[in-house]
């Protein structure tokens, strides 16, 4: 089965900083792929077609975003995966409490960090991969 | 008494002169005229006599004729000597006093004594002034009658006359009385008694009748007779010596109470009654008026006492022992009365004579006795000076014992002090300006309410309780509230309240008010009344709106620095985040190629975050600039200068502009800060456009009759409203200023509207648009909406 990282920020700059921290850290054959996505309504109409018979996709989400928020792909995403398999770890540059507290209502939502990308995320999200099978 | 004003040697000239002097001296009741004829009284009147006494009709001419002739009074008995045994004779007849007078001829011819005698029976004193009253009449009818009158002795018709009027004359004084001759069997019944004795005028009482003792059945239609009858010949068995007076009370069933005497002369029994029911029931009050005043005595502890000067000789009552403390059989002595009064403070007894001879004429002092075991008494004396019968000094004199009286007047005062208190506690509160006091009968009407509930609500000229009903100054929209917590109070007695009405005052004024419901309860639990106290809390409620504006002010002020603190955190610390993670990646990379690629980012990304700093204090500005702009300009040029700053964009766009109003509406002027709103709306409205179709903008002016209204309207992507509660623009940019910026455009705009006293809303739908509209309130109300 093939592990999928999928990672959603409009912002280009820290999408990029987070896909070299992880491939920096993790090795080459972890993830089969490593997607990038700085239009949230891009990378929903993309999951649509995922089969998650044969793909484990973890989602790396960007909260502050144009047009679609965070929490609007969250919700959107509930439609697409109903039983949860995808899990979501919150990369936001926000550091406010409410909406830690907030993405506490997310039962997807397994980890909420600040940016940037650190090493610790990098481990966490190892981990969710690992505990996904 | 008696015949005392009788003068010792009056001449009496006729016999109007004897009738005057008889009147004028007796002062008794029972009388007789009597002329001494040798050796013998021959009575020639007496008031209580039958007539049967009267001489016989030939020698009554010759002793009246002569008397009439001429008068003379000799002699007063009560200087008659003794020796002769006239006296004596006649106290033991009963007569006490009388006075004899010689009757003499004009010729001084010695014609034989009138003696005027007195019976002085006491008890019938009490009727003397209606006796005296009737022989003056009498005295008065024989002068003034016919002119025979003075000659009335001569004929025996006008003695008998004279009788009657006698009669007549004991009949008005309840005087009534028979004489009974026993050995001849015969009775003489006084025609007076039938009136007093309640019988027929004709009646008479035959011996025979008197003597049977079956009267009782025949006269029992006559219970006075027949009690007078028993009551007789009981005395008769009792009547041993000659003269007897025997007094006995007649109870009969309308409680008329009778006195009679019997008097045995000869063969002759005089019996004399009267009615006493006056004098019994006098005597009974006096008899209970003196036993109240002895009660009274003891009660009041009040003592008497005398004290003769001459001879130092005193006389007390019994509360004397007992108010000075003197052993039970201490017997009445100046010495030891004054030494008691000796000990007490500010008297003294030597000083009583000297006071009670001194101008006051009294001797007055309040004391304080120690007695013997202690006890402090306090003594009221007081004393004067008089003289008694013998014409001694003497001093009379009274003690009363205060002690109780302090006593009960220190417990008086007390209470009398407790009382004002209380009084003037409740003075303050039922007099001040603090609460409403209102008390209402169980039926709900007034009974009454306090000064200030009236200065409040009624006025300074109020109506008449009974047509005020509480209720009429309750705002209507309380009446159900208040209706519904006096329910509660009823169903409640005893509990307390609570609830909050709005009442207008006299002059209209609506007020704030708490009001506290409670019914009473009297003292066998029943409820008695509804008490009603209120307080104004108008003030209170001016407070607590004030603050609650000052807490939605405050909140809102929080909100905007939560979404204001929220938009800096995005817009700065996401590019700090970024150089933060290409330090990190510098630091991990080994290819020098990456690393030269990570810098290139750094560059761009502290560029970037250059740029956000700029724009952020281009906001700050903005803000603190659009509160001091004042200036006004017409909505048209409003609008058109928001067209011209995107003309470029317009025209690139091929955009659609229209502006939808009445033309005077664009001739209002509004707060140029309204300019600014205008463009950062149309930039979001340019930027969101539809890639599908080409951008149309619609502006259109509304004038409601409370608000004016502005809409900028475009057919662009749109959004979902319902995941962006918040218009704190998670999309919508301020694309003018710097392209990545978030959010920063549309805060500014909502913030600079509402500085301006408007407000923004959205309408928009994903894929068909989105409606911005402005709204300023009170429109009406100002010439100048965004002034």
């Amino acid at each position: 089965m093939r592990r999928k990282l999928i990672l959603v920020d409009d912002d280009k700059i820290s999408l990029l900083i987070t896909k070299k921290v992880i491939q920096s850290i993790i090795t080459d054959d972890f993830f089969s792929e490593i997607l990038i996505f700085d239009q949230p309504g891009l990378c929903l109409d993309q999951m649509a077609a995922i089969s998650f018979q044969e793909e484990k996709i973890c989602i790396l989400l960007d909260l502050n975003m144009p047009l679609i928020s965070g929490w609007d792909f969250l919700e959107k995403l509930s439609l697409i995966d109903p039983k949860e398999n995808i899990p979501v770890v919150i990369l936001t540059s926000s550091v406010s409490e409410l909406d830690r507290e907030r993405s506490k209502g997310y039962s997807r939502v397994k980890d909420f960090f600040s940016k940037p990308m650190s090493e610790a995320l990098v481990k966490r999200i190892y981990q969710i991969c690992m505990e996904m099978e | 008494m008696s015949l005392s004003g009788i003068p010792l040697n009056s001449r009496v000239k006729s016999l109007e002169s004897l009738s005057t002097l008889v009147f004028e001296a007796l002062d008794m009741p029972i009388f007789i005229l009597s002329i001494k004829e040798g050796l013998d009284f021959v009575t020639i009147y007496s008031s209580e006599k039958a007539p049967t006494e009267l001489l016989p009709e030939s020698i009554w001419n010759q002793k009246a004729r002569k008397c009439n002739d001429y008068i003379h009074c000799i002699e007063d008995l009560r200087t008659l000597n003794n020796s002769l045994g006239e006296l004596d004779h006649l106290l033991e007849v009963g007569i006490l006093f009388c006075s004899r007078m010689k009757l003499v001829s004009n010729r001084k011819e010695h014609l034989g004594h009138l003696y005027l005698m007195d019976y002085s029976v006491r008890e019938i004193g009490k009727n003397q002034t209606q006796l005296m009253e009737a022989i003056r009449d009498l005295s008065t009818k024989i002068l003034e009658g016919e002119k025979e009158g003075r000659k009335f002795f001569e004929r025996r018709d006008r003695a008998i006359n004279l009788n009657k009027l006698v009669l007549e004359a004991s009949k008005q004084i309840g005087l009534g009385g028979l004489c009974i001759n026993l050995p001849k069997e015969e009775i003489y019944w006084y025609k007076s008694n039938n009136s007093i004795l309640n019988l027929p005028d004709g009646f008479d009482l035959e011996f025979s009748e008197f003597i049977d003792e079956s009267i009782s059945k025949k006269h029992k239609k006559y219970p006075l007779l027949v009690s007078l009858i028993e009551q007789v010949r009981i005395g008769l068995s009792k009547l041993k010596i000659r003269f007897h007076n025997n007094y006995v009370v007649i109870e009969n069933e309308t409680k008329s109470y009778f006195s009679f005497s019997l008097e045995r002369i000869g063969d002759l029994i005089y019996v004399v009654f009267y009615e006493n029911t006056k004098l019994i029931e006098l005597d009974s009050e006096l008899t209970r008026i003196e036993s109240l005043l002895l009660a009274e005595e003891s009660i009041q502890q009040v003592a008497g006492w005398t004290l003769t000067l001459n001879n130092q000789e005193m006389a007390w009552t019994e509360n004397v022992r007992k108010l000075l403390g003197l052993a039970p059989d201490t017997l009445p002595s100046w010495d030891i009365f004054e030494a008691k009064l000796s000990l007490c403070n500010k008297c003294l007894p030597s000083e009583l004579e000297l006071m009670v001879r001194g101008p006051k004429g009294k001797f007055e002092k309040v004391v304080d006795l120690v007695l013997d075991s202690g006890e402090v008494r306090h003594l009221s004396i007081s004393a004067s000076l008089s003289k008694n019968s013998k014409g001694e000094e003497i001093i009379f004199g009274s003690l009363r014992d205060n002690t109780q009286a302090l006593t009960t007047e220190n417990e008086l005062s007390f209470l009398v002090d407790k009382h004002q208190k209380i009084k003037s506690y409740i003075d303050h509160l039922l007099f001040t300006d603090i609460f409403f006091l209102l008390r209402l009968t169980m039926e709900g009407t007034v009974k009454s309410v306090n000064n200030y509930y009236s200065k409040t609500f009624l006025g300074p000229y109020p109506q008449s309780l009974e047509s005020y009903h509480p209720m009429s100054d309750i705002v209507e929209d309380d009446h159900l509230l208040c209706q519904q917590t006096f329910e509660k109070a009823l169903a409640n007695p005893g509990s307390n309240n609570r609830v909050f009405l709005r009442k207008k005052t006299f002059d209209k004024k609506e007020i704030y008010t708490q009001w506290d419901f409670k019914v009473t309860l009297n003292e066998y639990g029943q409820p008695e009344e509804i008490l009603c106290i209120g307080i104004d809390i108008s003030e209170i409620q001016i407070k607590r709106k004030e603050l609650r504006e000052l807490i939605d002010l405050v909140s809102k002020q929080n909100t905007q620095l939560i979404e204001y603190n929220s938009i800096l955190s995005h817009n700065i610390r996401n590019h700090v985040a970024n150089l933060k993670g290409l330090a990190n990646l510098i630091d991990l990379s080994k290819d020098p190629k990456d690393i030269f690629q990570f810098w290139d980012l750094i560059k761009e990304a502290i560029h970037l975050l250059d740029q956000r700093i700029i724009a952020i204090n281009h906001l700050a500005k903005q803000k603190s600039k659009h509160t001091q702009e004042k200036s006004q300009i017409t909505l048209n040029t409003i609008l058109a200068n928001s067209q011209a700053f995107f003309t470029d964009e317009l025209q690139l766009t091929n955009a659609q502009w229209y502006v939808i109003s009445e033309p005077e509406l664009l001739q209002l002027k509004m707060n140029s800060v309204l300019e600014r709103v205008l463009i950062q709306l149309i930039s979001n409205a340019i930027k969101f456009r539809s890639p599908k179709r080409e951008l149309i903008i619609k502006i259109k002016i509304i004038l409601k009759p409370d608000l004016l209204q502005i809409s900028i309207q475009d057919n662009g992507i749109g959004m979902d409203l319902k995941k962006n509660k918040k218009i704190s623009s998670d999309y919508l940019e301020f694309n003018h200023l710097e392209p990545n910026s978030k959010g920063l455009g549309i805060f500014l705009a909502k913030h600079l509207l509402e500085s301006i006293g408007g407000e923004l809303n959205y309408v928009s739908r994903i894929d068909c648009g989105t409606k911005a509209i402005l709204t300023f309130f009170n429109y009406e109300k100002k010439t100048n909406p965004s002034g």
